[in-house]
């Protein structure tokens, strides 16, 4: 177990950094204020849990809890995050989730319409000439960055599979899958009737 | 570590490293604290380089209190833990902030008033091997940093029980003993040479924070304090350590009426 000043510094980090945030997000702070139920998220590796629920100032995240907890999910680091990313299904992220579902569906309700007035933030602190530039840039460099790493990965799928001839393409992969498939069926299907003639055999020797 | 002699036949009990008649424990405890009321908080976020903030912070969420609940702050000083637990009882709820010292508790009531808090916050001045409540009255009792300067240890936590609801928990926050010997030898290094010259620097007072180093060291150990919440009559006792063990957090149920 990791000492608790480390994760109570984790947790006050995060409760600090969000709450911040939400600062310029009045209507998402709003509704997770009004979120009173307790979501556990318990992290595998590292092996660490935080506590979160709503409260007046924003969030509350804690690392210990001795209340009822109504939601728990249980993942790995990078799992988690995925979550975060695609906060629709936990179908094949290899996150599980026990309690009740509505809370985690609340939580990533508010996380995909959380709207951060970024240049608000910034007019804070370089004020409102050139917190609007500063914004611009920053959402344009996540936009570049974005299109980027979209565009790599198109360009690496086309190189390694088309130049270099490394990996099938997805028509191939598709196909090599479903012949997979058909196989595993015709086996499923032959072992059944070799089980069948045996237990015959077996009755009437 | 030598042992304390209170309820002994000879009447005496430590002070730091010295024995002194029961008596006149309690005097001197208050005068080390007269000394330092003005600038404790300076001095404890110099002292522990901020981190008794996370020490509290943990000490409120294994507190578990919610709304309505009716708290009592024993030794709360300087308000630290009575302005988060104000928050957490609600209108409907209740926070007492004690200390024995008056010079304390009057900082500690300036501090909650001037950050706006008082409409669920009463403040009372008391011993805490005495507590003058009715039996059964509050659902969490917290002592931070407080139980090493009472002179009858075993008393006060008895009295805390004893005013404790059936469910309710006690949370003593304390200096303990760290569990690394390197860890030891520089926190030893630490208390008595660098706290010290703080104290003298900052409070003009070398000799409070003498105190402080030596009645870290006379206070009982982790162990030792859960044996003594047993004896007083808590179930479900579980300690935490924390920065190594420099600082344990005891946590007791009182489960029986």
């Amino acid at each position: 177990m990791l000492d608790p000043s480390l994760t109570t510094a984790l947790s006050s980090a995060c409760e600090t950094a969000v709450n911040a945030a939400l600062r310029y997000d009045p209507a998402s702070k709003n509704k997770i204020a009004s979120i009173q139920d307790i979501l556990a998220i318990h992290c595998t590796h590292p092996k660490i849990s935080l506590y979160c629920r709503g409260s007046d100032k924003g969030v509350r995240i804690q690392c210990h809890c001795d209340e009822d907890i109504t939601t728990s999910i249980t993942g790995s680091l990078p799992d988690l995050l995925l979550l975060l990313q695609e906060p629709t299904t936990l179908s094949g992220s290899d996150v599980d989730l026990s309690g009740k579902v509505p809370l985690l569906q609340k939580w990533q309700q508010v996380l995909k319409q959380l709207d951060i007035d970024l240049e608000g933030a910034m007019s804070d602190v370089i004020g409102d000439i050139a917190a609007p530039i500063a914004a611009d840039a920053i959402y344009g460099s996540f936009k570049w960055f974005f299109q980027q790493k979209k565009e790599c990965e198109r360009l690496s799928t086309e190189y390694l599979v088309e130049e270099l001839k490394l990996l099938p393409s997805k028509v191939e992969m598709e196909d090599l899958t479903k012949q997979a498939r058909q196989l595993v069926e015709d086996i499923d299907r032959l072992e059944t009737k070799i089980n069948n003639f045996t237990h015959q055999q077996d009755k009437n020797p | 570590m030598p042992k304390s002699n209170a309820n002994s036949d000879r009447e005496t009990t430590h002070f730091g490293y010295k024995e002194v008649p029961l008596a006149e424990k309690a005097t001197r405890v208050a005068n080390v604290f007269h000394s330092v009321a003005s600038k404790y908080d300076l001095m404890n976020d110099l002292m522990s380089g901020g981190i008794h903030r996370l020490w509290k912070r943990f000490t409120i969420e294994v507190s578990a209190v919610r709304p309505g609940h009716k708290v009592l702050d024993i030794a709360g000083g300087t308000g630290d833990l009575a302005y988060k637990f104000s928050s957490l009882v609600g209108r409907d709820g209740l926070v007492i902030l004690s200390d024995i010292n008056a010079s304390m508790l009057e900082v500690g009531r300036d501090r909650l008033l001037d950050r706006g808090v008082s409409n669920n916050v009463q403040y009372a001045q008391l011993d805490a091997q005495h507590l003058p409540f009715a039996d059964n009255t509050f659902d969490c009792i917290t002592i931070a940093f407080g139980l090493r300067n009472v002179t009858d240890k075993q008393l006060a936590l008895s009295s805390m029980f004893r005013v404790l609801k059936p469910g309710g928990r006690l949370l003593v926050l304390e200096f303990s003993k760290p569990q690394h010997s390197v860890l030891e030898k520089i926190y030893d290094e630490y208390s008595f040479r660098v706290l010290p010259l703080m104290g003298k620097l900052i409070t003009n007072d070398a000799d409070s924070y003498r105190y402080l180093a030596e009645s870290i060291r006379m206070h009982p150990d982790q162990e030792t304090l859960k044996n003594m919440m047993d004896e007083a009559g808590f179930n479900k006792i579980e300690y935490y350590n924390m920065t190594g063990g420099i600082v344990a957090l005891h946590k007791g149920i009182k489960i029986e009426t």
